[in-house]
């Protein structure tokens, strides 16, 4: 009996040796699996990534990964890896919105849940909820499952800023702002009455003193003449609308239900103004066919006096209008304004902070998911990790200048330079981590990202999800948007005789489906 | 200022009335004016890609680049991928219109021969194609599963039988008189002298004409080097200009500071200089085929 009492426990402890030494071994098989991860992230800069760049090697090693980036991808090249991606080439991450993209559609892409991206990435979605709240949660939600990555930008979460020149200012008599930031004058405080007399003044009293009536107030910078983009906060005189309190393309609340603003009695009455203004000859004529290369040159050689747009383009910049006006005339100065009061309050218009939602491939494992998940979180919310990733070595590829702003050397300024790196490849489009995105990076140079980010703001109201067929829709809508924006405001469309007319046929050619199913959305998601 | 030439014999006793001074006056105007929008056009480009950025954005018309400068083409030229670029598009000009020539020629010779079995058949497949294709997916998986992604030969195979230019060419052949091969036949003149010794010398017209639609298709291509060999390596001039021209036209909202919107903000002078380094030299091929351009299409269109 004390033998077999003896046996049992040595066949216990060996049996827990056992089992202990498979865990052990289980353990350290785990620990050393080297996950290989297919990696789709091109840049915005059209430059392809080369292989074995140093960022990739140093990830790899960091992550214990094997990673193997699409290095013949770009962002522009939609055809190119849609048509790879269709044909069943997926790769594990894809730097790509699944919605916008069609990815979902057709089920190249993984579906997740809320919860799911919390347990995975705790830092990261908590970035997205301080900044976006649940309105970054519903553009990566379709028929109810999170099929993406929720993105925010938060550095354009700022108004469009208002520029102008100081010599012209003065010329017409007009007082400059007191208020001085970054070595331009500005007021983040002026009515649209206070605009209005300028830039008559700049129609009217012979600014550049060549005696001829030659000048315009105001044009628009725009590469497309889709007035809805991005709320017209780009180029379609945002702080006039912000003035009538209308922000372009948005469903807002409007006593319970959802309305859309481009035909609501706001927006009307703020084409009406403009139409004033159009009429008055404060705004450039050809402001409808001009593209950027000609409000640079109107705006550099004298012919247009100010513009408003995204404060990326309305800072001073070594080119574009604000650049080559300082070179044509070195003696003057930008001037900034932002939210000018109207008769719908004082508000800029925001740009949207939710850009380029990225997704996990649909022929990822779990494994695989949860561990580009883990390096995404890790990437965007711990700044010395992100500061490698996305601009190299502190020291050798920048570094901080005394205002704390970082700067990169100057022989990796070009882009072709950072690809080359591999800098910005294995990140998300944005940059959110605190530390950098809002205090760090040089665009904290410039004065209209600086007073636009504290600039009152409209809100940005809900913002639906649409289906295929619905974006179909919101396409076809957005032309006769378009162009009805510019009939009224050049007064070619009669808004007192047409706009029943305009109404009613963007509610006939879908406009009530988009309104149906905006309102179902937004009750949901009470 | 006289559009016609005098011919000799009675045209030239003929004396011209107000009508064709009227006439030749009109068409000149139409001439002249559709000649300028062509030019002008590529004339500002010129300039432009001649001039600095801000003589770009300056107001007014502008004749000559003042200053002129080639910092917009030392630019460019600076940037290995355009070596790479002129390279592979080089390569696949020269190749695919050589084999391209080839695979129709061949075919075409053959077709013209009423006795030849099928005949109909064939061509009526061929007409078919040019109808109806497979698709973008399937022929991207077709491609693949013949060994041809990241493979040059992706862009020289597809397109080397083209069904248009084997019709076009087999009209010329059958307008050939036949008695000019059955002379050498009866002379003992094998099928091989015939084809090399008779049909080729006389049949440069079309050749010349397909091998310039050849060359400019190759030239002008993109989407399938985009498609099929997107590697770095394997760059051709138009994908490079496409990128140049087009994608950073883009408001890059995204993560870009303003010294990256900087880097991503291609001036007009560098889109310009590209696009001529890009389109010189196959515009500098159309002087010397044109002469066997029209004759060429003319036989090859209106025979069969």
């Amino acid at each position: 009996m004390a033998h077999t009492r003896w046996l049992l426990v040595l066949a216990g402890l060996l049996a827990a040796g056992l089992a202990f030494g498979g865990a052990e071994q289980e353990g350290a098989a785990a620990e050393e699996e080297r996950l290989t991860i297919t990696w789709m992230g091109p840049n915005n800069r059209g430059t392809l990534l080369p292989p074995d760049s140093p960022t990739e090697l140093y990830l790899e090693e960091y992550f214990n990964v094997e990673l193997e980036p699409w290095t013949d991808v770009d962002l522009y090249q939609s055809d190119q890896w849609k048509t790879r991606i269709a044909s069943g080439d997926i790769p594990d991450y894809i730097k790509s919105d699944p919605i916008g993209s069609g990815l979902h559609d057709i089920g190249a892409v993984r579906v997740m849940s809320e919860s799911y991206l919390r347990q995975h990435m705790p830092n990261y979605t908590k970035l997205i909820d301080e900044i976006a709240g649940p309105y970054g949660w519903q553009t990566v939600t379709t028929g109810g499952e999170v099929v993406g990555i929720p993105s925010v930008n938060v550095a354009i979460a700022s108004g469009a800023t208002f520029v102008t020149r100081r010599d012209w200012m003065e010329a017409v008599g007009e007082p400059i702002p007191d208020k001085r930031m970054l070595g331009s004058p500005y007021s983040d405080y002026s009515s649209l009455e206070d605009i209005e007399r300028m830039l008559l003044k700049f129609r009217n009293e012979d600014p550049d003193g060549n005696g001829q009536k030659d000048t315009y107030g105001l044009s628009v910078y725009k590469n497309s003449n889709t007035v809805s983009f991005n709320a017209g906060a780009q180029w379609a005189f945002p702080n006039e609308f912000g003035a009538h309190g209308v922000r372009i393309a948005s469903w807002q609340d409007a006593g319970g239900e959802l309305g859309y603003s481009m035909i609501s009695n706001g927006y009307k009455e703020a084409l009406a103004f403009l139409h004033g203004w159009y009429e008055e000859e404060i705004i450039d004529p050809e402001f409808v066919t001009d593209k950027r290369s000609e409000l640079i040159t109107k705006f550099s050689n004298g012919i247009v006096g100010a513009f408003q747009a995204s404060p990326a383009w309305t800072g001073p910049r070594p080119s574009g209008p604000t650049g080559t006006l300082l070179k044509n005339v070195p003696e003057t100065e930008l001037v900034y304004f932002i939210a000018y009061e109207g008769p719908g309050g004082r508000a800029s218009v925001n740009f949207n902070p939710i850009l380029g939602n990225t997704s996990i491939g649909a022929n990822a494992s779990d494994a695989v998911e949860e561990k580009i998940l883990a390096m995404l979180d890790e990437i965007h919310t711990d700044m010395e990790l992100y500061g490698k990733v996305a601009y190299g070595d502190e020291g050798t590829h920048y570094q901080w200048d005394d205002d704390g702003l970082l700067v990169q050397a100057p022989d990796f300024g070009s882009g072709e330079a950072r690809t080359n790196q591999g800098w910005q490849y294995f990140t998300m489009w944005n940059t959110i981590t605190p530390d950098i995105s809002r205090y760090r990076l040089p665009r904290w140079r410039t004065i209209p990202h600086t007073i636009g980010i504290d600039a009152p703001k409209l809100d940005n109201g809900f913002v639906p999800v649409w289906d295929e067929e619905l974006r179909a829709v919101v396409s076809q809508l957005r032309e006769v948007e378009s162009e009805y924006f510019f009939r009224a405001i050049i007064g070619q469309a009669n808004l007192t005789s047409d706009w029943d007319a305009y109404v009613d046929e963007w509610t006939r050619r879908g406009g009530d489906r988009l309104t149906e199913e905006a309102n179902r959305q937004w009750k949901d998601s009470m | 200022m006289r559009l016609r030439r005098p011919t000799p014999g009675r045209a030239t006793l003929k004396r011209r009335t107000l009508e064709d001074v009227i006439v030749d006056a009109v068409v000149w105007i139409v001439m002249i004016g559709f000649s300028v929008s062509v030019i002008y056009p590529f004339w500002t480009m010129l300039i432009d890609s001649f001039s600095t950025p801000e003589n770009v954005y300056s107001v007014g018309f502008r004749l000559w680049p003042r200053p002129a400068t080639f910092e917009a083409y030392r630019d460019v030229l600076s940037k290995d991928t355009v070596g790479i670029a002129y390279y592979n598009t080089v390569l696949r000009t020269v190749a695919g219109t050589l084999v391209t020539l080839f695979v129709s020629f061949s075919a075409a010779y053959a077709l013209a021969r009423r006795t030849l079995p099928l005949n109909k058949t064939i061509t009526l497949l061929m007409i078919f194609t040019m109808f109806f294709s497979g698709g973008l997916i399937a022929t991207y998986l077709w491609m693949g599963q013949m060994g041809l992604h990241n493979n040059r030969l992706a862009l020289i195979l597809p397109p080397a039988a083209s069904a248009y230019y084997i019709i076009i060419m087999r009209n010329f052949f059958r307008a050939i008189p036949p008695e000019l091969e059955e002379s050498a036949f009866m002379d003992g003149a094998s099928a091989y002298t015939v084809l090399l010794r008779i049909i080729v010398p006389v049949s440069m017209p079309v050749v010349a004409t397909i091998a310039l639609w050849s060359a400019v298709f190759h030239w002008d291509s993109w989407f399938d080097a985009l498609l099929y060999t997107p590697k770095r390596e394997q760059l051709v001039l138009q994908l490079m200009l496409r990128r140049i021209l087009i994608e950073h036209q883009a408001s890059n909202l995204l993560d870009l500071s303003v010294d990256e919107l900087e880097s991503s903000f291609v001036v007009e002078t560098i889109k310009a200089a590209t696009l001529y380094i890009a389109i010189g030299p196959i515009i500098l091929l159309y002087p010397f085929l044109q002469r066997y351009f029209v004759k060429g299409i003319m036989t090859g269109s209106l025979k069969g």
